[in-house]
């Protein structure tokens, strides 16, 4: 592969990229880094790819074990997390206090699913991935993509519904 | 929208079957009459505003990476 096939075929996906590392690294500037180094290390492995019967995929799947080995490496964020969560606001004062309910609510309704449903809702519907897209980041079918964002999807409208059913009295 | 059509795409969008258009259109008619789907709204634009990093920070030390040969899957 050269020069010029790199830039058409990988390095113009760069772009699709983006959500999911700015998800999973954080700010700008490290998914920027991130983005680079992954493109460095496709370019390093630029006669292989230019085989491969799947190069998009090829491409989702190394920045997301990219992602994977980063935040590893930093699992000490982890502890530190919670208190920026706490802090996030929504910028419209009178949304605050019902962005914060739902933001309680929407983390432990994440904790309480499985890994792969976290995985899958979160490429879906926040980074608004399709779901070729997130087969091959995830390395299963579009159809088991299917069923386990449909299985997160449900299990967090049930909660919503409960959580909010006394709004039309149903207490 | 007409509440069937929205009923329709509710259902689509629960069971995962829904497009990003239809997805993009539910989240765009929803209002007071379907308050869990102002939520959903709601939350989806705030977690994309923040790119709601902390989440996969929480959660994603959990994360299995995947061997690059699974590629060719689809």
């Amino acid at each position: 592969m050269n020069k010029n096939d790199f830039k058409l075929k990988v390095f113009s996906l760069s772009e699709r990229l983006y959500p999911m590392v700015a998800r999973m690294l954080g700010n700008a500037t490290s998914t920027e880094d991130a983005i680079q180094d992954i493109m460095m290390r496709l370019w390093d492995k630029r006669k292989h790819l230019e085989h491969h019967p799947n190069i998009t995929g090829f491409v989702f799947l190394t920045a997301r074990n990219y992602c994977i080995d980063v935040l590893r490496k930093n699992k000490s964020i982890v502890d530190d997390a919670t208190p920026y969560l706490k802090v996030l606001k929504s910028g419209e004062d009178h949304k605050d206090v019902e962005w914060e309910e739902l933001n309680t609510i929407i983390q432990n309704v994440l904790k309480a699913l499985p890994e792969q449903q976290q995985e899958v809702f979160m490429m879906r519907d926040i980074d608004g991935y399709a779901f070729t897209e997130i087969a091959v980041a995830m390395a299963i079918t579009v159809e088991h993509a299917r069923v386990l964002l449909s299985r997160a999807r449900k299990q967090i409208g049930i909660v919503l519904e409960n959580t909010y059913s006394y709004e039309r009295g149903d207490y | 929208m007409k509440e069937e059509t929205i009923k329709t795409l509710m259902e689509k969008y629960e069971a995962g079957n829904s497009t990003l258009e239809e997805e993009q259109i539910l989240f765009e008619t929803a209002d007071a009459s379907t308050p869990n789907l102002r939520r959903w709204g709601l939350l989806k634009k705030h977690i994309k505003k923040h790119h709601l990093k902390v989440l996969t920070i929480h959660f994603g030390h959990l994360l299995k990476a995947k061997p690059l040969e699974s590629a060719g899957l689809v």
